[in-house]
C-alpha cells in the first residue's frame, strides 16, 4: 500500500502538478510552441523556481524546523498555483468552444471532438496538420506537427529501447560518487531533522549555515519530494529520480529537435538516436556532462549541464527561428515568449548549482549577442539582459551571504 | 598568460580523456557553420560553438572564471556550454539526410570510435547496484545494528574510510568522527581517528592509539574490518563485539556514554 502510494505521489508532485501550473506560462506563447514537452518543461521549471522563493526565506530566516514551513508553504502554492491552472484551463477550453464552428457539437459529454477542442485550447502545438493543409498551396507547415514515415516510426521505437536501457543500468546499477556523501546526506538531513543546511553532511555535527551550497536548493527539493511521497530520499535520489530525470533530458533534445527539423521531422528521431550513443559514450573522462547525466544524474551540477544549459540551447534557437521565420511580425506574438521561459531557466539553474547562473548568464549573453547582431534587433539582447536580472540578484543575494550574514 | 593558456590545453585534455568527441564536435560545428543555410541554426549550432571554443582557450576567460567560481578546478565546466551532443548530432544528421540508415550506422560507428568506446557502463566506479539506497550491504547491516532506538540520543561511532561514503546516506541519527572530507587527499586535513582507521593489513591496526582517538571523540562504537589485523586484543581494552557482518566487526565501547 506505501508503494502504491508513493508512486502515485510521485505521480502527482513530479508529472501532474507540473505538467498543470506549466499551462499557465504556456499560455503566453504562440500556439505553435504550446506543446506537451514544452508546457511540462515551464511547469517544471516555474515550480523549481517557486521551490526558490520560498526555501531561500525558509532557510535564511526560521532557525527551527525551516524545512517542516518550507514543505508546508510550498506545498500550499503548489496546490494553489495547480488549481489556478485549472481554473484557466478550463476558461480557455470554453473561450475555445466559443469561438468554434462546431461548438453545438461540443455541449454534450465527452467525444472525440470535445477532447480535440480540449487539446486546441491548452496544447494547440500538438495538433498534426490536416490533410486540406498538405495540399493548400498558401498553407505553411512549417513547424507544426507532421506524421512520420514508418523509417521514423521505427526509429523513435529503437530511440525509445535506448532510452529505457539507460533508465534501467541508471535503476539496477550503483554509481560510486564522493559527493553524494554531501548532497544525498544533505535531502536526507532536510526529510530527517528539519533542518536546512545547518548539519555537516559528512559527520553530523552542528554548523551555521553552509553559505557555498545553500543557495542551490536543489538537495531541498528532493528532500521536500521525499516527504510528501514518503520515500527515503537516498532511494529517490538514486533510484527514482534517474527514471523521471533521464527521460526529461531527451525530452529537451527532443524539443531542441524540433526546431533543428521543422520542415523535416524524419530526421529527429535519426537525431536522437545519435544523441543517445553520444550519451551513452561521451565518458570519456570524469568531467563530461554525458557522465554526469549517466552516473550523477541526481546532483545539482549534472542538471545544470544537462538540464539547464541545454535549455538555454533550445531558447537561444527558438528566439532565432522566432526571428528567421518572421513570427515575430505575427500579430498574436507575444515578444516575452522566449524570455520567460529563459527567466525560469535562469532561476532553476541557480536551484541547480550555484555557479549555475553564472554559466546560463554567460551562454544566454553570448547567444544573444550572436542573435542580435545576425538580425540587426537590439531588442534581443536587452531582452536577455533582462531575462539574466535574477542571475544578478542571486549572485548579490550570494555575496551578501558570504560576507555580511 | 601563457601558463593560463597551457592551463587550459591541460584542462581540455583531461576532459576528453580516453577520447576525441568535443574535436568531432568542433568539426561537425565548422560544418555547419559553413553549409547551414538557416541562420538561427548557423549561429546557434556552428557560431556559437567555435566563439565558445575560442573564449575558452582565451587565456584571460580563466582569469575572470577563476575569480568568480566559488570552486577550484571547475573551469571545465565552460566546455558544458558547448552542447556537443547536439552539435554532432544534428551535423551527422544534417550530413546523411539522403542515406539516413546507412548515415545513422556511420556516425554511432564514429561516436563509438572517437570516444575510444568509452562506454559509461564500463566504468570502474559502476557496480551491480546491492541494494535501492545503491549502497554497500555492509553499510545498511552495520546502521542496522547500532542504530539508535526511535526517540534516543544520536550515536557516534567510527568507521574504516571506505564506508565513510555512505553510512550518513542511510542513517544520519549515526554520527561519525571524520567524514570524506578527511579521507580524500584534495582536502588535507587531519583527524586522529582517521589517521589509526586509515591503515593497511600491512600496518594493522594500533589499539591503544586507536582507542585513545575515539574514545577523545566520543564514539560508542568501533567498527573495524575484519581483513585488518589489529596489534592486540581488543576486548582487553574493554569493548564488546556486537556482531560481525559482511567482513566487519562491530564493537561497543561501554566507557563511553
Amino acid at each position: 500500500m506505501g508503494t502504491i502510494l508513493s508512486i502515485l505521489g510521485l505521480f502527482v508532485w513530479v508529472m501532474l502538478i507540473p505538467l498543470g501550473i506549466g499551462i499557465i506560462p504556456a499560455s503566453l506563447l504562440t500556439d505553435r510552441r504550446r506543446t506537451l514537452p514544452i508546457t511540462f518543461i515551464l511547469g517544471q521549471l516555474l515550480s523549481l523556481s517557486l521551490f526558490f522563493v520560498i526555501s531561500v526565506p525558509c532557510m535564511l530566516l526560521v532557525t527551527y524546523g525551516a524545512f517542516k514551513y518550507c514543505v508546508r508553504i510550498f506545498g500550499a502554492s503548489e496546490l494553489a498555483l495547480f488549481v489556478i491552472a485549472v481554473i484557466h484551463s478550463i476558461f480557455m477550453v470554453r473561450k475555445k468552444r466559443r469561438l468554434s464552428t462546431i461548438s453545438l457539437d461540443l455541449q454534450s459529454g465527452v467525444n472525440k471532438r470535445s477532447l480535440h477542442s480540449i487539446v486546441e485550447a491548452l496544447l494547440p502545438g500538438e495538433l498534426h496538420a490536416e490533410a486540406e493543409e498538405y495540399i493548400d498551396p498558401r498553407g505553411d507547415l512549417y513547424g507544426r506537427k507532421q506524421r512520420y514515415s514508418r523509417e521514423g516510426k521505427i526509429l523513435w521505437v529503437v530511440f525509445a529501447f535506448i532510452m529505457l536501457f539507460q533508465v534501467y543500468m541508471a535503476v539496477t546499477r550503483a554509481s560510486f560518487d564522493g559527493d553524494d556523501a554531501y548532497y544525498v546526506v544533505e535531502s536526507l538531513l532536510s526529510y530527517e531533522t528539519d533542518t536546512m543546511n545547518t548539519i555537516l553532511p559528512y559527520t553530523g555535527g552542528t554548523t551555521s549555515l553552509d553559505f557555498r551550497h545553500c543557495l542551490a536548493v536543489i538537495t531541498m527539493w528532493i528532500a521536500f519530494i521525499g516527504r510528501v511521497t514518503g520515500l527515503h530520499t537516498t532511494i529517490l535520489a538514486h533510484t527514482v529520480l534517474p527514471f523521471f530525470l533521464i527521460p526529461f533530458t531527451y525530452l529537451i533534445y527532443s524539443a531542441i529537435s524540433r526546431i533543428l527539423f521543422a520542415r523535416k521531422p524524419d530526421r529527429r528521431p535519426m537525431f536522437m538516436v545519435i544523441m543517445a550513443f553520444f550519451v551513452m559514450f561521451g565518458h570519456t573522462s570524469i568531467s563530461t556532462s554525458e557522465t554526469f547525466l549517466l552516473t550523477r544524474t541526481w546532483q545539482g551540477k549534472s542538471m545544470l549541464a544537462n538540464i539547464a544549459i541545454p535549455l538555454v540551447v533550445f531558447i537561444l534557437l527558438w528566439i532565432g527561428e522566432d526571428h528567421g521565420t518572421g513570427v515575430v511580425k505575427s500579430r498574436d506574438y507575444n515578444p516575452w515568449g522566449p524570455y520567460i521561459a529563459l527567466i525560469l531557466v535562469n532561476i532553476s539553474s541557480g536551484v541547480f548549482s550555484s555557479m549555475g547562473v553564472m554559466l546560463t548568464a554567460a551562454l544566454t549573453g553570448l547567444g544573444a549577442l550572436i542573435l542580435s547582431i545576425s538580425y540587426k534587433k537590439l531588442s534581443i539582447l536587452l531582452r536577455a539582459f533582462i531575462a539574466c536580472i535574477p542571475n544578478v540578484l542571486y549572485a548579490a543575494l550570494y555575496l551578501y551571504l558570504v560576507r555580511y550574514y | 598568460m601563457t601558463d593560463y593558456f597551457v592551463s587550459n590545453i591541460v584542462t581540455i585534455k583531461s576532459y576528453m580523456g580516453a577520447g576525441l568527441l568535443p574535436l568531432l564536435a568542433l568539426i561537425s560545428s565548422i560544418y555547419i557553420t559553413v553549409t547551414e543555410k538557416k541562420k538561427w541554426i548557423r549561429m546557434i549550432m556552428g557560431v556559437m560553438p567555435l566563439l565558445l571554443t575560442f573564449i575558452f582557450f582565451f587565456p584571460f576567460s580563466r582569469v575572470i572564471f577563476e575569480k568568480l567560481a566559488s570552486e577550484e578546478n571547475t573551469y571545465y565546466r565552460i566546455l558544458w556550454l558547448f552542447p556537443m551532443g547536439v552539435v554532432t548530432a544534428y551535423g551527422a544528421a544534417r550530413l546523411f539526410d539522403k542515406h539516413r540508415i546507412i548515415g545513422l550506422i556511420v556516425s554511432i560507428l564514429a561516436v563509438i570510435v572517437v570516444s575510444g568506446g568509452s562506454l559509461v557502463y564500463r566504468s570502474q566506479y559502476i557496480t551491480k547496484a546491492q541494494n535501492r539506497f545503491h549502497i554497500p550491504d555492509a553499510a545498511i547491516n552495520i546502521c542496522n545494528i547500532i542504530s539508535p532506538e526511535e526517540g534516543a540520543d544520536r550515536v557516534r561511532a567510527a568507521f574504516p574510510p571506505e564506508l565513510v561514503y555512505f553510512i550518513r546516506q542511510y542513517d544520519t541519527d549515526i554520527m561519525m568522527p571524520y567524514g570524506r572530507d578527511y579521507v580524500e587527499a584534495q582536502w588535507d586535513y587531519w583527524n586522529p581517528v582517521c589517521e589509526q582507521m586509515n591503515v593497511t593489513p600491512d600496518t594493522g591496526y594500533k589499539m591503544e592509539p586507536l582507542l585513545a582517538a575515539t574514545r577523545e571523540s566520543r564514539c560508542k562504537y568501533l567498527i573495524l574490518n575484519m581483513s585488518i589485523p589489529a596489534d592486540s586484543d581488543p576486548a582487553s581494552y574493554g569493548l564488546v563485539l556486537k556482531a560481525q557482518t559482511d567482513g566487519y566487526s562491530i564493537y561497543l565501547d561501554s566507557e563511553v556514554e
